[in-house]
């Protein structure tokens, strides 16, 4: 057991140096939901065909802009036969509390699981570092996309659903025609600072 | 004149025209990706990005104008990344306010991710953000919030080290 968790944890620094690249396997995360349960990503791919994971912010105006994008791209995702992708949402901000992040989720109606990720470590495992910034996870626990949900953070002028397109690839048994892509986005506020 | 000397004389001017720290401090410009990219071919010089949406950087960007202008051997350039709408309306009067001792500059209106890859290749887009280069070459990269009380002296010990 020990000897599992000390594995567990040199993987988590080795990874956590880099982030993951396109095509790695993403390690079982495990984290504690706004409603009480724990939500772990190996178990959220056996009932689905992918996972989004979707970091977000109260307080960021780039990620806030995008709130009623949030939830129509989980609406979109959980509809319709065989396109039943998760998405979860993760909050690895220091910054921000549990109430401040359970009231942001209320008053916004998110229609998806918002998760807190303590001490950023998730965000570490993935080399997250902005919001909003998405990850998308085939069945098989692959990194398939990872960047942004579309190229207007407005939304008034946007050309490319860079995420939702990713997603409707996979789904249609294609390769992801753009793994990655970049945008601007508020810092992800870890307890230590963000210096390289 | 003959027509290639004259586009020569354009491109030479267009040239110095992109060379950071020229015009009047205290006034802000447009700084489309290409001129960034000429600027990250001159020595030393420290780019900062920021924007209104970045709280962060509204903390810090008073103090950090002072620290860049004070800067030995490097070029300040600070670029503003917010909307176009958000700069007419607030960011150019607000920054204008700070005085800044050098000219700053905002990010014409267009796509982030050109923009953000003309800056820095290996930039997610996450700001605050700073890059120090040289010649082309990366010598420092920062994100999030900076020491202000280190990071003078961290630029100028890069930049004076013999290339």
């Amino acid at each position: 057991m020990l000897g599992n968790l000390v594995a567990l944890l040199s993987i988590f620094y080795v990874v956590s140096a880099a982030g993951l690249g396109i095509g790695d396997k993403v390690p079982d995360l495990k984290l504690p939901g706004l409603d009480g349960k724990s939500y772990a990503l190996k178990d959220t791919l056996t009932g689905s065909r992918g996972a989004v994971l979707l970091f977000i912010s109260t307080q960021c105006p780039y990620s806030n802009a995008y709130n009623d994008r949030y939830n129509v791209l989980a609406k979109e995702l959980g509809v319709g036969p065989g396109k039943s992708v998760a998405l979860l949402a993760i909050n690895s901000n220091e910054t921000e509390s549990l109430d401040e992040i359970r009231t942001h989720a209320r008053e916004k109606g998110f229609v998806f699981p918002v998760l807190k990720d303590a001490g950023s470590k998730v965000a570490d495992l993935l080399g997250a570092e902005r919001t909003p910034e998405a990850y998308f996870v085939g069945a098989d626990g692959a990194l398939l996309y990872h960047g942004r949900i579309d190229d207007d953070t407005d939304g008034k002028d946007v050309t490319s659903r860079d995420l939702k397109r990713a997603v409707d690839e996979y789904l249609s048994g294609k390769k992801v025609s753009v793994p990655q892509t970049k945008a601007f986005g508020c810092t992800i506020k870890r307890t230590s600072k963000g210096k390289k | 004149m003959s027509l290639p000397a004259i586009v020569a004389g354009l491109f030479l001017a267009s040239v110095l025209n992109g060379a950071p720290g020229s015009g009047k401090p205290n006034a802000t410009q447009p700084l489309p990706a290409a001129r960034v990219a000429a600027m990250k071919k001159q020595p030393c010089t420290f780019f900062h990005v920021w924007a209104t949406w970045c709280s962060i950087c509204l903390q810090e960007l008073p103090d950090l104008l002072k620290v860049m202008a004070a800067m030995k051997g490097a070029t300040p350039v600070v670029i503003d990344v917010s909307s176009p709408f958000v700069q007419a309306n607030f960011s150019k009067k607000w920054i204008q306010t700070l005085k800044p001792a050098f000219v700053t500059y905002v990010k014409p209106a267009g796509k982030d991710e050109p923009y953000l890859n003309a800056i820095d290749q290996e930039w997610s887009g996450a700001l605050p953000f700073s890059v120090l280069y040289h010649k082309g070459k990366r010598l420092m990269v920062w994100q999030g919030s900076l020491d202000l009380g280190t990071i003078a002296r961290e630029v100028e010990e890069q930049c004076k080290l013999p290339r």
